[in-house]
C-alpha cells in the first residue's frame, strides 16, 4: 500500500467512525451569511525545521525570513478560493523569540543573549534581535498583504514567538518571559490592522462595531503590567462577536486575560450578540497527540492551569468557540463536552508530531496529526455554525476536508 | 448477381454503422461517499486521472464522483495529452458540465470528441464562471475509496497547472463509442458503391 493510499484508508476510517458516532445533527440549511478562516504558526525554525516535510535544507529565502512560504502561501490561496472574508492568524507569524530592545542579540540557537551593547558595526545592527523581529514581520506582512485587496481582512493574534524572549531568564513558574519591547514591536508591525476601519469596511461592507481594545498598563480587571491595546481586542460584526486575546502578556505569561474577556463577552451578550468567537495563541487544553506529551498550552503548570480554568469557564459560559495555535498540529475537540477548542497551529511551522513518531505508529490521529491545516468557519443565518477543518499532508499532498463540526443555532 | 451482392453489402454496412454500445474505458467503481477525508475541489484544487484508450474512439461520457454541489452548478472537464511528464500535457478539449446531485456527475454525448489510441489525462476544474460548490457548506469534494482506483492521478498543489503524480482513489468513469470498425465498414461500403457505379457505367 502506498503512502497516499494508506493515508486515504486512515481518513476513510475516521470518516466511518464519524458516521458511526452517536451524535448526529441535521444539516443547517439556512444560508451561510459569513465565512471566515483561521490558522496560526507559519514561522519557520532556523535550526529544527521539519526535514521530512521541507527537505534537508531550507530554501535561501526561508532561511533568511524564517517562513514556511510553500505551505503558508498555499493555505492562503485556498482560503481565498473558499471566499473567506476574514482571516484570523493565531500567532507565531515570526520566529522572533529574541529581545527586540536596543543592543540585544541572541545567538544562532537562541540559547544565549548578549546585551545591552551599543552596536559598533552594520553587522551588529543587522544581526540584532530588534532588526530580526522587524525583518521577519515585514516578510510575513508581505505574504498576507494582498488578502485585503482580494476580499479577506487579516486579524493578527500575538503568539509567544512575538512576545517572549527565549534566551532570557525564565520566570518563577518556569515559563519564558515576555518583554514589553517585543509587545511594542508587535504593535508597531501589526497595529495598523487593529483595526483599520476604512479597510475593514471596504472588505466587509460595514464597519466593526463596539470595538474594545485591551486595557492600558495596570488598568482593568486583570491588572496587566503593559499596554494591551494592540494585543487584545474585540469587535462586533453582523451581530457576531469576535475577541482576540494575548495569551502571553508581560508578567502573566501562559495566561489568558480571563477577567477582561468575561467583561467583554458580557457586554457583547447584553448587546444581543448571537455568537462568540475567541482567538488566542496557546491552547487551553494541550492535545496529547502521542504518549508522553506534556502540557504546552495554558495548562503548562499548576499555576497556569488554575488561570486556564477561569478562562475556560468564561468560554463555556458564553458557548464561545476558542480558536488557537501554538501546537503545530490540527485538532478539534470539546475539552469538557461543551465549547469547542480548535487547534490549527499547523500553518507551516515544524510539526510537533514528528516524522519518527508517525513512523513508529504512536500518533493519536495519524491521518491528520502531521497535516498543514486550517479551519474555515461558515456561520448560518440562524446562528448555526459549521467548523470545517482542511489540510494537506506534510508531503504536500492534495487538499482534503479533514473534518466537519456543527454547532446548533 | 451484382445487384444482390450490392444489397447485402449495403445492409451489412448499415447495420454495423449503427451507433455502437458505449465501451467502458475506465470505471473506478463508486467511492465511499464520505465527506471527511475527501479531496477539496475548488478554484485552486483540481484533480486529474490518466486514461488510456486502446484504440481510436469517440468519447461518449466522462463522469466524476462528486459531493457538495447544488443542482445546476457548473464545473469543467478537460482532456489533456500525456506528454510523459508528471501530469497533464497540452489541452485538447474543455467542456462544461452541470451538477445534478451528489454522486456521478459529468458530461455525455461529447460530439466530435475523438481521440487516437493512446494515453491522456482527464481533468476536473472549477474556473472562470464555474459555480460548483459555491452554495454548499463544505464546497465541492471528490470522495475517496473507489474500489478500482486509477493507477496514475494528479492534483494541483500550486496555482495553475503544476502537478505531481499520486494515486488518489477518487471516482472516474469514461466510456467511448468505438468508431474505427463501423467507420471502416462504411468506408468500404462507399468504395463498393463507387465500384458498382463504375461497373454499371462501364457496362
Amino acid at each position: 500500500m502506498t503512502h497516499f493510499s494508506a493515508r486515504n484508508a486512515a481518513l476513510l476510517a475516521i470518516a466511518a467512525a464519524a458516521v458511526a458516532a452517536p451524535v448526529a445533527r441535521a444539516q443547517d440549511t439556512t444560508p451561510v451569511v459569513l465565512t471566515f478562516s483561521t490558522v496560526g504558526d507559519s514561522r519557520q525554525d532556523p535550526n529544527t525545521y521539519d526535514q521530512a516535510s521541507v527537505g534537508a535544507a531550507l530554501s535561501g529565502q526561508d532561511a533568511i525570513w524564517l517562513q514556511n512560504t510553500k505551505a503558508f502561501s498555499r493555505i492562503l490561496r485556498t482560503i481565498q478560493s473558499q471566499k473567506s472574508t476574514m482571516l484570523f492568524f493565531n500567532g507565531d507569524m515570526i520566529n522572533g523569540y529574541g529581545w527586540a530592545n536596543y543592543g540585544y542579540t541572541s545567538n544562532a540557537t537562541q540559547s544565549a543573549i548578549a546585551g545591552p551593547v551599543a552596536p559598533a558595526t552594520t553587522a551588529d545592527i543587522v544581526g540584532s534581535d530588534l532588526m530580526k523581529h522587524y525583518r521577519q514581520y515585514a516578510f510575513w506582512r508581505g505574504l498576507v498583504s494582498t488578502l485585503p485587496e482580494t476580499g479577506t481582512y487579516v486579524f493578527p493574534v500575538p503568539g509567544n514567538h512575538e512576545t517572549e524572549c527565549k534566551a532570557c531568564p525564565k520566570n518563577s513558574d518556569g515559563q519564558k518571559v515576555s518583554k514589553v519591547e517585543n509587545e511594542q514591536a508587535y504593535a508597531a508591525n501589526m497595529g495598523d490592522l487593529i483595526l483599520d476601519t476604512a479597510r475593514f469596511t471596504s472588505v466587509l461592507g460595514a464597519a466593526p462595531a463596539n470595538v474594545n481594545y485591551g486595557p492600558a498598563a495596570g488598568v482593568g480587571p486583570d491588572a496587566l503590567q503593559t499596554d494591551q491595546s494592540k494585543l487584545s481586542y474585540s469587535f462586533d460584526y453582523m451581530n457576531f462577536h469576535f475577541a482576540v486575546i494575548n495569551t502571553d502578556p508581560v508578567g502573566q505569561e501562559t495566561s489568558a486575560p480571563a477577567a477582561w474577556l468575561a467583561q467583554d463577552l458580557a457586554a457583547a451578550q447584553a448587546r444581543g450578540a448571537r455568537r462568540f468567537f475567541v482567538f488566542g495563541h496557546k491552547p487551553a487544553y494541550t492535545y496529547a497527540y502521542a504518549p508522553g506529551v506534556s502540557g504546552s498550552g495554558l495548562d503548562a503548570t499548576p499555576t497556569t492551569t488554575a488561570r486556564r480554568d477561569a478562562f475556560w469557564n468564561v468560554i463555556e459560559q458564553y458557548k464561545a468557540t476558542y480558536f488557537t495555535g501554538h501546537m503545530h498540529t490540527y485538532n478539534i475537540s470539546q475539552p469538557l463536552g461543551g465549547a469547542y477548542q480548535v487547534i490549527v497551529g499547523a500553518g507551516g511551522s515544524p510539526f510537533d508530531p514528528s516524522a519518527a513518531q508517525a513512523a513508529a505508529g504512536v500518533l493519536a490521529h495519524p491521518a491528520t496529526d502531521r497535516d498543514y491545516a486550517w479551519a474555515t468557519v461558515k456561520v448560518h443565518a440562524d446562528g448555526g455554525v459549521d467548523i470545517l477543518g482542511y489540510g494537506f499532508s506534510s508531503t504536500f499532498g492534495p487538499t482534503q476536508l479533514l473534518g466537519q463540526y456543527s454547532i446548533a443555532p | 448477381m451484382i445487384k444482390n451482392l450490392f444489397a447485402a453489402f449495403v445492409a451489412a454496412a448499415a447495420l454495423l454503422a449503427l451507433p455502437a454500445h458505449a465501451a467502458t474505458i475506465v470505471d473506478t467503481g463508486t467511492p465511499g461517499g464520505q465527506a471527511a477525508g475527501s479531496l477539496a475541489f475548488d478554484g485552486v484544487d483540481w484533480v486529474a486521472g490518466q486514461v488510456s484508450f486502446p484504440k481510436a474512439a469517440t468519447i461518449a461520457t466522462i463522469q466524476g464522483h462528486i459531493l457538495g454541489g447544488a443542482q445546476g452548478e457548473t464545473f469543467d472537464i478537460s482532456l489533456f495529452s500525456n506528454d510523459g511528464g508528471t501530469g497533464p500535457g497540452s489541452l485538447l478539449y474543455t467542456t462544461t458540465a452541470t451538477f445534478g446531485t451528489d454522486g456521478w456527475n459529468g458530461v455525455s454525448g461529447l460530439s466530435g470528441r475523438t481521440v487516437a489510441a493512446g494515453s491522456y489525462w482527464v481533468e476536473f476544474e472549477i474556473q472562470g464562471a464555474d459555480s460548483l460548490g459555491s452554495s454548499s457548506v463544505t464546497g465541492a469534494l471528490f470522495d475517496l475509496g473507489a474500489p478500482n482506483p486509477l493507477a496514475t492521478t494528479a492534483f494541483t498543489d500550486t496555482a495553475g497547472f503544476s502537478y505531481q503524480e499520486t494515486p488518489l482513489s477518487f471516482g472516474l468513469r469514461v466510456s467511448t463509442v468505438p468508431w474505427p470498425s463501423s467507420a471502416s465498414l462504411m468506408l468500404a461500403g462507399l468504395l463498393l458503391l463507387s465500384a458498382l457505379g463504375l461497373a454499371r457505367r462501364a457496362n
